[in-house]
């Protein structure tokens, strides 16, 4: 009786079994086989793909012929391979990025929202070292921004008001603040602003316990 | 110069409050901790007339605040709104309990009914709507 091959299996057990793995890991494993009809399969579960835990090798090695061979839609990486994705990215279907910032400095951040404002309609950013700079506001609000969702914490922004300027494809904001006093600047210059959350001083919320 | 403090703000700027601003804001959630709820009321006071969904979940330092002054600077400045959550969180050693009546009126029983919790040992006080979609408050029946 001959061996079953990992491609003699039926298109469905692929789908159920690419369920249980990592994005990354299915690029990993399955990207450079020469087979379509398994290039057809992962293309659904690599429409959001999550880069953020994977090395600089992984990231020079697989990335650049991923955007080319296949539609992502999402990504999520750190702020660290901005830089090795935006030029790659001019040519392709990316809606929405998440970035994971760990670095007390925000210049490689600030080059790529500056490279990814004009294209991308959804941004969100976590800062998960809190105590570097907030400074990244002036790159996110320009005024020909084509962002719609923007989502940062982790960190409070700080800028005044000439920083900012009117953006008005965005109409989701959730951002950390130290005082109301920038959400009123925010306001002025966000007109199609439907949805606003605002996380004030966090970091001293605590859990309330009544016991009877 | 930026200063980093809460306490630069002591009210919106005046370029806002004296000329009307064009938003659609519909959807609004605070959350964290102030010493200022008047720079929250400030913001319904000029923002609330298009807003229809609000969540509040603050720790209030050193005061607390009951339900006219809530429906008199938050409801009513919001008339659109039709859904209202709130938690407000405070510790105020010098405060006397609120009169849990204050949330009887007409307006308020249009939303989400509140609780009122006092904790005269710990000068503790939590006023907030149930159900309340938030983790934070817990409280257990020994």
């Amino acid at each position: 009786m001959p061996k079953t091959q990992l491609l003699d299996l039926p298109n469905e057990l692929f789908l159920f079994i690419f369920q249980y793995i990592k994005s990354s890991h299915l690029v990993q494993a399955f990207s450079q086989l020469q087979s379509p009809r398994i290039q057809a399969l992962i293309q659904p579960f690599l429409y959001n793909l999550d880069i953020s835990e994977e090395t600089d090798q992984w990231i020079q090695t697989y990335l650049p012929d991923l955007f080319v061979q296949q539609t992502i839609i999402a990504l999520r990486l750190q702020d660290k391979h901005l830089d090795v994705i935006s030029k790659d990215l001019l040519s392709n279907n990316l809606q929405s990025i998440h970035i994971l910032s760990s670095d007390w400095t925000t210049d490689l951040l600030k080059e790529g929202i500056d490279s990814l404002h004009q294209r991308l309609k959804r941004l969100s950013i976590t800062f998960t070292y809190p105590h570097g700079k907030g400074d990244i506001a002036s790159n996110l609000f320009q005024s020909n921004s084509q962002l719609e969702y923007l989502n940062v914490t982790g960190r409070f922004l700080y800028f005044d008001n000439h920083e900012i300027n009117t953006c008005i494809r965005l109409t989701y904001l959730s951002i950390e603040l130290e005082g109301m006093y920038r959400v009123f600047m925010l306001i002025e210059h966000l007109p199609n602003l439907e949805e606003l959350k605002v996380n004030k001083n966090s970091s001293s919320f605590t859990f309330i316990r009544y016991y009877f | 110069m930026k200063f980093r403090s809460e306490d630069r703000m002591i009210h919106p700027p005046s370029s806002i409050e004296q000329q009307s601003i064009n938003h659609a804001l519909r959807r609004v959630t605070f959350t964290g901790c102030t010493k200022y709820f008047d720079h929250l009321e400030n913001f319904f006071a000029i923002f609330g007339s298009t807003i229809e969904y609000s969540s509040i979940n603050i720790d209030l330092m050193y005061y607390i605040i009951d339900g006219k002054r809530l429906e008199r600077e938050l409801l009513h400045k919001m008339p659109c709104l039709s859904s209202l959550d709130l938690i407000i969180h405070s510790t105020a050693t010098y405060c006397d309990p609120i009169d849990i009546n204050t949330f009887q009126s007409s307006t308020w029983q249009k939303f989400n009914p509140i609780v009122y919790f006092h904790d005269s040992h710990a000068h503790e006080h939590t006023i907030f709507t149930i159900p309340y979609k938030s983790d934070r408050v817990r409280i257990s029946f020994d």
